[in-house]
């Protein structure tokens, strides 16, 4: 049954403005913005905006498909990266881009949303330094290259062991490296490669700084709250 | 888990499923779902519906020997 609230009609808006869009410009991408109206409802309730507009057995069928929706397109993104790979496209770069961003933000999210904020930015800081480094050492082998470009990711894993002791120390280092770094990969140039480079690297890093100023919620097990 | 909710419904004053959902904030499908046994409520939703019934909520849901297994 449909439900009708604040909800679907801001749906309904965003579906009239795909098809005047469309039909002024007579550009078919315009319709794609029907997609935000199909998923407004769940994506408001998953942020904590529309708690009252959906129940929690209608959440969990949601999140249940979410997760059953996230995994088709991430099988459909890697086959269709896999096959206009072989045919020698050049363009299958960005699918494989749709595929790390994806897989990065479930990562994240997954840490963050257990709200140990202090083992997520630790987790967070190593994680982004141990693919860093994976990803050096696969472009180059075993070299004196790897070892000159994959030092700074071995500061950074450093970085994340040592959060535990000194949380906002390495906290205030990290944005500040992660700031340096920012500047250095967009200095290369603004194209989509670099954007992402710096999204996938710099978002998680900033975020993990973050939560190395959150203070630790006691934790006790004999005392009542 | 075995749930005795339509009966205490029908206990006070012949809620309707949709007259319930109304009181507990949650749609009539899943009031609808837990009847079935379809859908396990959280611990705030059955707190909610106990109290709207005025019942304790192990009087409402009450855990059967496959629910012990599992743990």
């Amino acid at each position: 049954m449909i439900k009708i609230d604040a909800v679907f009609w801001s749906a309904l808006g965003i579906f009239a403005i795909a098809i005047a869009l469309f039909a002024i410009t007579g550009d078919q991408n315009w319709l794609l913005l029907m997609l935000l109206s199909y998923l407004l409802r769940p994506t408001l309730a998953s942020l904590g905006m529309a708690k009252r507009m959906v129940d929690e057995r209608q959440m969990l069928i949601h999140y249940r498909s979410g997760n059953i929706a996230f995994a088709a397109m991430m099988i459909a993104a890697v086959v269709v990266a896999a096959v206009r790979s072989a045919a020698g496209d050049p363009n299958a770069e960005y699918i494989n881009i749709i595929i790390i961003v994806g897989i990065s933000a479930k990562a994240l999210f997954n840490v963050l949303l257990v709200k140990d904020y202090q083992k997520a930015s630790r987790t967070i800081i190593i994680g982004v330094g141990l693919m860093a480094l994976l990803f050096v050492v696969m472009s180059h082998g075993l070299s004196l290259e790897t070892l000159a470009e994959g030092s700074p990711w071995l500061l950074v894993i450093a970085m994340g062991v040592l959060a535990k002791k000194f949380p906002r120390v390495i906290g205030s280092t990290v944005f500040l490296a992660t700031t340096v770094l920012l500047v250095f990969i967009l200095g290369k140039g603004f194209t989509l490669g670099q954007i992402t480079t710096a999204l996938l690297i710099c978002a998680p890093l900033y975020t993990a700084g973050a939560c190395l100023f959150i203070r630790p919620a006691e934790e006790s097990e004999l005392a009542p709250a | 888990m075995k749930t005795t909710l339509r009966k205490y419904r029908f206990e006070n004053g012949e809620l309707s499923q949709q007259e319930l959902a109304d009181k507990v904030g949650v749609s009539r499908q899943t009031i609808v779902s837990i009847e079935k046994g379809d859908y396990a409520p959280s611990v705030k939703l059955a707190l909610l519906l106990a109290e709207r019934l005025g019942v304790k909520v192990e009087e409402l849901f009450i855990l059967e020997e496959r629910d012990r297994d599992q743990n």
